[in-house]
Order: C-alpha cells, then structure tokens, then sequence
C-alpha cells in the first residue's frame, strides 16, 4: 500500500468480525485443552485401577512368601540347619519390607480414591508415642542414635484412627528420623496446649532443600537425595501421613534449614 | 419438556468444560430458558422447545462459531439418538 493513500477508519463491523475471529480461535484452543484434559482423567483413572491391581496382586504373593518363611523360621517343619535358619530369617525381613511397601502403595491408592474408612475412638496418643519410642530403639541403638524424649505433663486423650495414627504418622515420622539421621541425636517432643497436642520429631539428619520441601507430603515425593540414603523409598509414606492427619482434623507440616541442617516434622491435633 | 430440558442441560454443562462459568450467562441471556441460579438446573419455559434450542445453540455459535455448534451437537447426540429427526431442533440435525 502506497504510505500516503490514507487508511480508512475501521467500522464497528469490521471490529465485531475480528473479535468473533479471535473467540473462535480461543474456544478451538479452549475445546483442545477440555478434551485433552478429558482424557487425561480417564488415562490417570486407568492407571490408578492398574496399580492399584497390581499391587494387589503382588501383595497376596509376598504374604504367602512371608508365612513360608516364617514357618521355616519358627520351626514349624522341624529342625533345621542353622544356615536355612539364617536365610529363612534375612528372607523373611526382606519379604517384610517388600509387603511394607506395596501396602504402602494400596493405601496411597486407596486414599486417592477416597476408598479408606476411618475409626473415631478415643485412645491416650501419649501412650501410643511411647509404645512407638520403645519399639524404636532397637533400630537408633544399632545406628548409635541417641532418641532424645520429651513429654509434658498432660491428658493426650485423642478421638481418631489409632492405628492408622501410630502406623503411618508416629512410627513414620520416627523411622525417618532414625534413617536420615547418620550420627547425633534424633529429639521427640509431646505437649499439650491451646486444645491441642503438639508432637514433633527433630533430627539432625540431612535436611530439606527447598524445592524438596515443596514436594515432600505429595504422592510419591522425596527428596532429591533421599533416595540415596534410603534406596527403598516408595515416596508414599509423608503423603499417606498427611492424609492421615488431615482426615483426623490435624495439621503436619515440616521445617528445615535446608540440606545438611537437619528437619522437624510437627503435627497438631485438636484434643 | 422432558428431553428438551436435559439437551439444554446437556449443552450447557459441555460448553462449561470449554469455556467455564460463561456457558451459564450466555444460557441466562436465551429467551423461553429458566436457570436456577442456585442449582444451575435448566428447565424450558412455555413456547416452541425446538426453537428454544436453537437460539441456545445460535447464542454459543454467535460468540464462539461453527466449533461450539459442534459441541452442542456431540453434548446433545445421546439423547437426540432415542429423538424422532422430527423433533430434532434443526441446530442440532447432523
């Protein structure tokens, strides 16, 4: 166009087809994400059934592997040679953590699918950290680990799924400490306050960068370098604790200065 | 009224997914359309429920073209399929 013809003023027509123009490109592009979106939900749905079967699956085979060698073990066949006695024995705690985890897994699933059901009972949850604390030991000893505990004075009467409770948020938070911990002392607390019961576990272990802080209560989210201190990490155990704690009312939450610097993991239930 | 309701229902709730919240006050704007603000629950007022359809369907089709027609079809193909092509809105024929 020659730069001195003048250009002709753009009429409300002309204004309202460009704009239709432009809403039909958005809804095309808009449409594109709504089915993609779609089937992504039904792809995610597929593979959310498929592990959930698999894991299953493999979970009845590893307790029938873990009564066979248990019945070794035990003696149930008879006497046996102090050799089969020791393989049966690492095999049985092996098959043992491979059920750990897988059951790990299911209940990830079973969450996600809003398939788990909830007790409401009251327990003392004081007694149930002690319990926890005691059976601990044995795994802090054998990595020279001191357990630090403190416990104020107080009713710990909670309402909530004990086992689910002691399970997947006290022993959890515990064996964690104690794994990532190489040397020093790990430090439990209890008190009650405000209505509430405030426990927290403290190491010293090797910490949480901030991008792993952002992942770490999420499906299948650990740290970058966790993996390497515990290879046998599902990434399942802080999101299922979170689960856990919320479906009970309560809050879970972690605080680290960053790798090297240790963590705490605090929870708070409402008494 | 009956499957004129649930084909408006229908279309509505599949241009929601594409483009949200809008679908809901572009259907307030259609004449001979009732929409409960607190359900979102459709029902066609008296008149001629085909052309009721149609101006659903045109008021979509207005603002977003031949696409959201095409939405409208596919959100409606389930129960214009058990419908006569005589009481198919002719927006909605294929």
């Amino acid at each position: 166009m020659d730069a001195n013809t003048p250009q002709q003023a753009k009429s409300t027509s002309d204004y309202e087809a460009e704009l239709k123009k432009a809403n039909e490109i958005v809804y095309k592009h808009s449409l594109e994400l709504a089915r993609l979106k779609q089937e992504l939900e039904v792809v995610n749905k597929q593979q959310e059934n498929l592990l959930h079967f698999i894991s299953h699956e493999i979970k009845g085979y590893l307790t029938k592997s873990e009564a066979g060698f248990a019945a070794i073990a035990e003696g149930d066949y008879g006497s046996i040679p102090e050799q089969l006695k020791t393989m049966s024995k690492a095999a049985l705690a092996d098959v043992r953590k491979g059920v750990a985890t897988v059951m790990d897994i299911l209940q990830a699933s079973n969450l996600k699918k809003g398939t788990v059901s909830f007790k409401k009972l009251a327990f003392d949850f004081r007694s149930v950290v002690q319990t926890i604390i005691a059976e601990q030991q044995v795994a802090a000893h054998a990595k020279g680990l001191q357990l630090d505990v403190k416990m104020a004075d107080g009713k710990y009467r909670l309402e909530g799924d004990e086992e689910k409770i002691r399970e997947h948020v006290i022993r959890n938070l515990i064996d964690n400490a104690i794994r990532y911990t190489p040397t020093g002392t790990v430090h439990i607390e209890l008190s009650d306050g405000d209505g509430k019961i405030h426990f927290s576990v403290k190491d010293s272990g090797v910490g949480i960068t901030p991008e792993d802080m952002a992942n770490l209560f999420t499906e299948g989210g650990h740290g970058k370098d966790s993996i390497k201190i515990n290879v046998h990490s599902t990434g399942y155990g802080l999101f299922i604790a979170k689960q856990v704690v919320e479906a009970s009312g309560g809050k879970i939450w972690a605080e680290s200065k960053g790798a090297g610097h240790g963590a705490r993991f605090i929870v708070e239930f409402l008494a | 009224m009956g499957p004129f309701n649930n084909i408006a229902q229908s279309i509505i709730k599949e241009q929601e997914l594409v483009i949200g919240p809008l679908a809901w006050s572009e259907a307030r704007k259609v004449s001979g359309l009732h929409i409960d603000v607190q359900g979102n629950d459709v029902t066609l007022e008296g008149g001629d429920p085909k052309a009721t359809i149609d101006r659903l369907v045109s008021q979509y089709e207005r603002l977003f073209g031949r696409a959201s027609q095409e939405v409208c079809k596919e959100a409606a193909a389930g129960i214009t399929a058990t419908m006569s092509r005589a009481d198919i809105p002719a927006s909605l024929l294929t």
